[in-house]
């Protein structure tokens, strides 16, 4: 049954240089391992370097030292197979948001399949009456549906997403959440998701991975075996809940 | 507080039709024209009043209505078309020959060390040159023809550009370049899909900007060895002391260049509807 990982982190450690000032550890000794399938939930305190951990899966950063290795791949920069996220939905405002969908989608599975598009924004994310609006005709909820969409339509191995329901008010934010289980267990993809709150780690998360800050370190990690439809606000949520803030408090 | 604003909703077009005051745009409109208005007619009076009193000579300055006359008379004749289209190809010709490389240079140096490095000190080097210094030379180098005027044109247009887009490139949203990496978009589609785009509202920009500074350099050019255009239209009617074709001359180039930065400005809220802040 063990196979080999979708996401490793070995040894990561990242150093930050500034000019006349002392250099920053941002993260020292991060080393984890993503199973196929799994959700992942990233959870610390700012500062604890979570979200560079997610910019380091996404290639987008280089580690000062250590490996992150992507099913059998080293990460050396960005790929289709590791899709992100932002908090910022980082749509393109000069494209639809079927043509942002369209966008990803070319440079992944190779050919554009309409057909399939339609189904990501309908089927998926509920996108499908806005896929001729403007990012700026959309509210925050739905931008970040869109992104969803975008991401999905590449194909990727694994999502990661930074804080993509920060921004958002807390009904939106719930909404998304449960829409993101049901593409999460329909698509069985690989996801590994930063917040800074508990609650949503604990509703979310198959494996809770707990940094502490300055420098950004693991602290423990914590599994989640609450079966699925889980209930906001359960004994067995917030048992995890407590869980978590016990180790946080340590 | 909340129940003026209410008033104010609900009455948007009473309010609208009432208010006089400097705060409503529309009649800001309204008196600028007749600041307009109110100085050719001052203009007109002194030159009634001169045409008693002679204190000073109206060879030197022509009335409103002598150069209107003027106007109509070259008009009529087909002069003032032939100059206008003979400047304006010019202007529009040098600007579209700046076009190309001004962008390829502009997004270069704002997203690539080794074109930077290359260009940029030479780039910075020519810059602070007033165009008009180097016209000379480009006479000398590309004849008294087409060509030396086009391409001084295009070096007057060629800075303006491509600051605008090095500017605009060195500025699009970090966010956006993350996405479009993580979506595994390079290459020369990088340039194409996301950069071109992300600049376009900052190159249009530019162009406008561009096509102003041809215009303001255009007559000075065509002072120098040509026999046709605005620029030429003014320096002959020098030789001859004609002061209101000269006039003519200068204030067609103003409305000329008026009317085509009106004509972009609404080709451009058109075109980049998709910018956010676009309720000016």
């Amino acid at each position: 049954m063990e196979q080999t990982p979708k996401l490793r982190f070995d040894k990561v450690d990242m150093v930050f240089f500034r000019p006349n000032q002392p250099p920053v550890q941002v993260l020292k000794s991060i080393s984890f391992d993503v199973g196929a399938g799994e959700f992942v939930c990233l959870l610390g305190p700012s500062g604890c370097g979570k979200s560079t951990i997610l910019n380091i899966a996404a290639g987008l950063i280089r580690p000062s030292a250590g490996t992150v290795t992507a099913g059998s791949r080293l990460v050396t920069g960005p790929g289709w197979d590791r899709g992100v996220v932002f908090q910022e939905y980082a749509l393109f405002p000069w494209l639809t948001v079927r043509e942002n969908v369209v966008l990803g989608a070319k440079s992944g599975a190779g050919k554009v399949d309409h057909v399939r598009f339609d189904h990501f924004l309908g089927v998926t994310t509920g996108m499908y009456a806005h896929k001729d609006k403007l990012p700026k005709e959309l509210s925050g909820g739905m931008k970040q549906r869109a992104a969803i969409a975008r991401t999905l339509a590449n194909d990727p191995e694994i999502i990661l997403m930074d804080e993509p329901f920060g921004a958002l008010d807390p009904y939106t934010r719930e909404a998304l959440q449960d829409q993101l289980v049901e593409i999460w267990s329909a698509s069985r993809k690989t996801i590994m998701f930063v917040t800074h709150s508990v609650e949503e780690a604990a509703y979310l998360a198959g494996v809770v991975i707990l940094l502490k800050a300055h420098p950004g370190e693991l602290k423990a990690v914590i599994r989640n075996e609450t079966r699925w439809p889980r209930e906001r606000a359960s004994e067995e949520l917030i048992g995890i809940e407590r869980a978590i803030r016990r180790v946080e408090r340590t | 507080m909340s129940s003026e604003l209410n008033a104010d909703l609900a009455f948007p077009e009473r309010q609208r039709v009432l208010d006089f005051s400097l705060q409503n745009p529309r009649a800001m409109r309204v008196y600028k024209a007749f600041t307009l208005i109110a100085f050719v007619a001052a203009w007109q009076a002194i030159d009634l009043i001169n045409s008693v009193l002679h204190f000073y000579n109206p060879l030197l300055i022509p009335s409103p209505l002598d150069i209107v006359r003027k106007a109509m008379a070259l008009w009529s004749t087909g002069a003032l078309q032939k100059h206008i289209v003979a400047s304006m190809m010019r202007v529009f010709l040098g600007v579209a020959i700046a076009f190309v490389p001004a962008i390829v240079l502009g997004v270069g140096i704002a997203r690539s060390r080794i074109v930077e490095v290359v260009f940029e000190p030479l780039i910075e080097l020519i810059r602070p040159i007033p165009p008009l210094a180097v016209l000379p030379m480009f006479i000398l180098w590309f004849g008294i023809g087409e060509l030396s005027k086009l391409i001084f044109i295009a070096f007057a247009a060629f800075y303006v550009i491509m600051t605008t887009v090095a500017l605009s490139a060195a500025n699009i949203d970090v966010v956006l370049i993350r996405a479009a990496r993580t979506l595994g978009i390079k290459g020369w589609r990088f340039y194409r899909e996301i950069v071109f785009p992300a600049i376009s509202p900052d190159l249009f920009v530019g162009v406008r900007l561009g096509l102003s500074a041809g215009f303001v350099v255009i007559v000075a050019s065509e002072f120098i060895a040509a026999d046709v255009g605005l620029g030429y239209m003014i320096n002959y009617a020098r030789a001859y002391f004609r002061v209101s074709d000269m006039f003519v001359g200068a204030l067609t180039i103003g409305v000329i260049g008026y009317a085509v930065n009106l004509v972009l400005l609404i080709v451009e809220r058109r075109l980049f509807s998709w910018r956010v802040n676009d309720e000016r």
